[in-house]
């Protein structure tokens, strides 16, 4: 709980709205696949905003979509899906963008720290390689380049940079690779970076120091972050304010104080629920069932078949995100008077 | 968890079935082809327009749609349909010969390597490395240089080239199979070590082994046709599909392409069909070695 | 890395050992005397003793090996008994034009197994995907004595554009002529390492790190070149490795079609005299080659792929 409030930023604006200088802006983002005649969908009507500077964190379990969600911020969708509704990057709506403008996002106003380091570096490149392929693309002769990539690696606390860049992937530890990732998304001086579970596939041990890195490094570059996992509560420590995601949809926005103090969706509510925690007493309950995919969802609220709090009316039709508190929730009964801890 | 996008999109591929050859349609062909040739090597006399070695001389290098003639005849007026028909006897029986003593003996030897493991499994595979070494068709020639050509000796030098490579899929096999809790079962049950290998590995590893035999027909019926095309293999006169390439080369100088594209087709067609099927069947059962 | 090669080179030399011996011995499977064998029975009795201390048939068969390794090391390869020349300067007068007919079907087989195969990966589950596999399984089917005899009369007797016979002076002349039975030679190979590269391509398309490369903005050639090619030349230079020697066989088929005077159109020759000796030394040869191929590919390895550790061999 201590390390809350360390790294936030002092960017407002709880409810999501339309903001001059946002570093990323999802409207209305529903994504199928079309498989010959069959259509799975996998989003439906995402709406998400992220403000210059600021860090906002997309939590939510397996089949949720909020991988998707962050794919689409540098406009990479699944092979044979159909997108519908805007996101728009540093001014540009990249679905069915120009690959002109594409490439401008990718190469430079946004940038993406993958998962899993050692499957995301080419094994059979060096590090050094791997660090410096967009400055190639752009021209930048070998000696420069050289040093700016020495410089990164610094930036990023590794000690030995000159060694480092001509090592192989396979030759160093999960946590330097995902340094080196970290360097990389920060090379092109993105507007925006997007974590993608950045320490999932790490050692416990390390994914606090990593953690604690990207925080400091992106509170240096006062780029905006969009931070995606499925833990509630790192969530909470590290970022201003949070999206909960629920099989293709947004279920809850709020600040990441009052998310965790008092959740107004059934779901996050659950979530928080079931994450043990060392200090507390309080047993974890278990959410019955399992994570549901939009594919899977019935008509109405997708989480209403798990839902203790679920009346008849929530299956007639998706709920609409209704302010809450200081944020929103997609839930018609968040606003009820019941007691629900 | 990997990206949603990566999993969602290997899914994607994976429905799309691969069309053509490897589709449904493309197997049932290949086993019709087949079908159809081995009927006709059997019923050779009964089918065959004329007698392979009757030369028409009043009609030598027809283009094929001559009367009496469906796919023409050869320098010696001999009608290439009735030659097809009957080469298929030599032309299919000589690689089914060298497959089922190849794979037979490749299966034992390899399952003797890999069930026992340790000095006798490092003896044979040593030994099995240095036959790799030499490409089947330098061991089938010098066969013949020892022991005459015809038939046999290409048969017995393939034999020799053929066995390690099934032999080696499947000691690879049997020692993946032996470390599988069921034969430990077995064991602790009291069944002895060449019991389980016969009744209960043996059928387990049959399949593989048998999508391997199918490749190996078709390349034992290009190695042996080309040994039969050198002059080393099957003897003119008799009808071998190799022999009517061989002969043909005359009638190419003249342009005419026939007399060896109809022999060359029933050669392709064939290892095509056996490809097909091994494929089929190592897809349904997941792996295979690459040849 | 040097005890690596050292390891290699001993393995390598073990085989060649070995395979020299059953080279050496193969000559005694005979069935009958051997010196009548080498002699093809047309002489005298006087001449066959000859033939047998020539040969030192009375020896004991070990010190018989020894003697034959001796002579080779020496580059004795042993006598042709058609041409009554050594066979070492039989088969050196021949290696160029081979080497280079074997080089040139080599490139082919590389730069097209690559090119089909990239291009069936890039456009899976296309028509063009569908075309290219279909040749691939055409090309693994057709032996190399119909693709040559194929080619030869629509190339060469029907259009012309090649010739039919030689092996052509001068460089380029050379290439011209080997032209056709290169492409011969090397059609089959294609067709596998076409089926290999789209395996390895297809599999590398899925990678994590091509998604990251391409968020990262780098145009799509640029992907595939650095990300996709250069990640998949593993399986395509193992199965290289092992083709090129039986590409050297192969030749025999080739040569004798187009009338070209290299060492496969003398290992046919000598078949045929029952030039035994020769026999051997080509058997030799490609021994040689296999080993040397392998060697090399084993030996380049680590660069195309730094995972493997250059003082571990590679699984066979």
């Amino acid at each position: 709980m201590r390390v809350r409030d360390r790294f936030r930023s002092d960017a407002a604006s709880a409810i999501p709205g339309g903001d001059v200088a946002d570093a990323l802006r999802i409207e209305g983002l529903s994504v199928r696949l079309t498989r010959g005649d069959a259509q799975r969908p996998i989003l439906d009507g995402v709406d998400l905003v992220v403000h210059a500077g600021e860090t906002v964190g997309l939590v939510g379990e397996s089949g949720s979509g909020k991988s998707v969600t962050s794919r689409a911020a540098l406009g990479m969708f699944p092979a044979g899906a159909e997108v519908r509704g805007r996101v728009i990057v540093g001014g540009v709506d990249v679905v069915g963008a120009r690959r002109s403008a594409l490439a401008r996002v990718r190469g430079g106003e946004a940038a993406m720290i993958f998962q899993d380091p050692r499957a995301g570096i080419n094994p059979v490149r060096r590090v050094g390689d791997f660090l410096g392929e967009r400055m190639r693309r752009r021209g930048i002769g070998r000696a420069e380049r050289r040093t700016r990539c020495r410089a990164l690696l610094d930036s990023v606390g590794i000690s030995d940079p000159d060694t480092t860049l001509r090592l192989y992937p396979h030759q160093m530890s999960g946590g330097m690779l995902q340094r080196v990732m970290i360097a990389a998304a920060l090379s092109a001086e993105p507007g925006l970076l997007l974590a993608d579970e950045p320490t999932t596939a790490l050692d416990v041990t390390i994914q606090a120091e990593i953690i604690g890195l990207l925080m400091e490094r992106r509170a240096h570059s006062g780029a905006a972050m969009l931070f995606v996992t499925h833990d509630l509560e790192l969530a909470a420590a590290v970022c201003d304010r949070i999206y909960v995601m629920y099989a293709g949809r947004i279920v809850e926005c709020r600040p990441s104080g009052s998310l965790f103090a008092d959740p107004r969706h059934p779901y996050s509510v659950a979530l928080l629920r079931a994450t043990p925690r060392l200090e507390s007493e309080v047993p974890v309950v278990p959410v019955p069932g399992r994570p549901l995919s939009l594919a899977e969802a019935p008509v109405g609220c997708a989480f209403a078949p798990r839902c203790p709090h679920a009346v008849d009316e929530c299956l007639e039709a998706p709920p609409a995100l209704v302010g809450v508190g200081d944020g929103a929730a997609a839930c018609i009964r968040c606003n009820d008077e019941d007691p629900r801890r | 968890m990997s990206a949603a996008p990566i999993a969602l999109e290997r899914r994607w591929m994976r429905a799309r079935r691969l069309p053509g050859l490897r589709g449904q349609g493309g197997v049932i062909a290949s086993v019709a082809f087949l079908v159809v040739v081995t009927l006709a090597a059997i019923l050779a006399p009964e089918i065959s327009p004329h007698n392979p070695s009757a030369a028409d001389l009043s009609s030598l290098l027809s283009p094929p749609g001559t009367p009496g003639h469906l796919l023409g005849t050869d320098t010696a007026g001999r009608d290439i349909l009735s030659r097809i028909i009957y080469g298929a006897r030599i032309s299919l029986l000589a690689p089914l010969v060298l497959v089922v003593i190849s794979s037979t003996l490749g299966t034992a030897i390899g399952v003797c390597a890999g069930w026992m493991g340790g000095i006798a499994d490092e003896v044979i595979s040593r030994v099995m490395d240095f036959l790799f070494a030499f490409p089947g068709l330098l061991i089938a020639i010098i066969a013949v240089a020892l022991f005459g050509t015809g038939v046999t000796a290409p048969i017995v030098g393939l034999i020799i080239a053929y066995t390690p490579y099934t032999a080696r899929l499947a000691r690879g096999l049997v020692a993946q199979e032996r470390n599988l809790p069921y034969v430990e079962s077995y064991r602790q049950q009291g069944f002895s070590g060449p019991r389980i290998a016969l009744t209960m590995l043996l059928p387990n590893i049959a399949p593989t082994l048998l999508a391997q035999s199918a490749l190996s027909f078709g390349y034992g019926l290009i190695d042996l046709a080309t040994l039969s095309f050198l002059g080393f293999g099957v003897q003119p006169p008799t009808a071998d599909w190799g022999v009517m390439v061989s002969d043909a080369q005359q009638g190419i100088l003249q342009g005419d392409i026939w007399v060896a594209l109809f022999p060359g087709l029933a050669i392709m067609l064939t290892v095509i069909s056996f490809n097909v099927l091994g494929d089929a069947i190592a897809e349904r059962i997941g792996r295979t070695e690459a040849a | 890395m040097l005890r690596f090669c050292a390891r290699r080179l001993g393995g390598s030399l073990v085989t060649l050992l070995i395979s020299s011996f059953l080279i050496f011995g193969s000559l005694y499977l005979v069935p009958g005397d051997p010196a009548v064998y080498l002699a093809h029975g047309r002489v005298t009795a006087p001449q066959l003793a000859a033939l047998r201390r020539e040969y030192g048939l009375g020896q004991p068969f070990f010190e018989r090996y020894v003697h034959w390794l001796f002579g080779l090391v020496h580059g004795n390869l042993g006598e042709s008994l058609q041409y009554h020349e050594p066979a070492a300067r039989l088969i050196g007068s021949r290696l160029a034009v081979t080497g280079t007919l074997v080089a040139y079907a080599a490139v082919l087989i590389i730069l097209g197994g690559l090119a089909l195969g990239l291009l069936g990966a890039l456009r899976r589950g296309t028509l063009v995907d569908r075309g290219v596999l279909l040749f691939s399984s055409a090309a693994t089917a057709a032996p190399a004595f119909l693709t040559v005899v194929l080619l030869l009369a629509i190339f060469s007797v029907d259009l012309h554009w090649f010739p039919a016979l030689g092996a052509g002076q001068g460089f380029g002349d050379r290439l011209w002529h080997l032209t056709l039975p290169a492409v011969g030679l090397a059609l089959s190979a294609v067709g596998l390492i076409t089926r290999v590269s789209r395996t390895a391509f297809l599999d590398s398309l899925r990678r994590e790190h091509v998604e990251v490369a391409r968020s990262r903005g780098l145009s799509e050639r640029s992907v595939i070149r650095r990300h996709v090619v250069r990640n998949s030349l593993g399986p395509v230079a193992t199965m290289t490795g092992l083709v090129v020697a039986t590409l050297v066989v192969s030749t025999t088929v080739v040569e004798s079609a187009f009338g070209i005077n290299g060492i496969g159109s003398l290992l046919d020759s000598s078949v045929q005299t029952l030039d035994y000796p020769v026999i051997q030394a080509i058997s030799l040869l490609v021994v040689v080659v296999f080993l040397v191929c392998n060697t090399a590919v084993d030996l380049l390895y680590p660069f195309i792929d730094p995972r493997v550790a250059s003082w571990r061999s590679r699984a066979a």
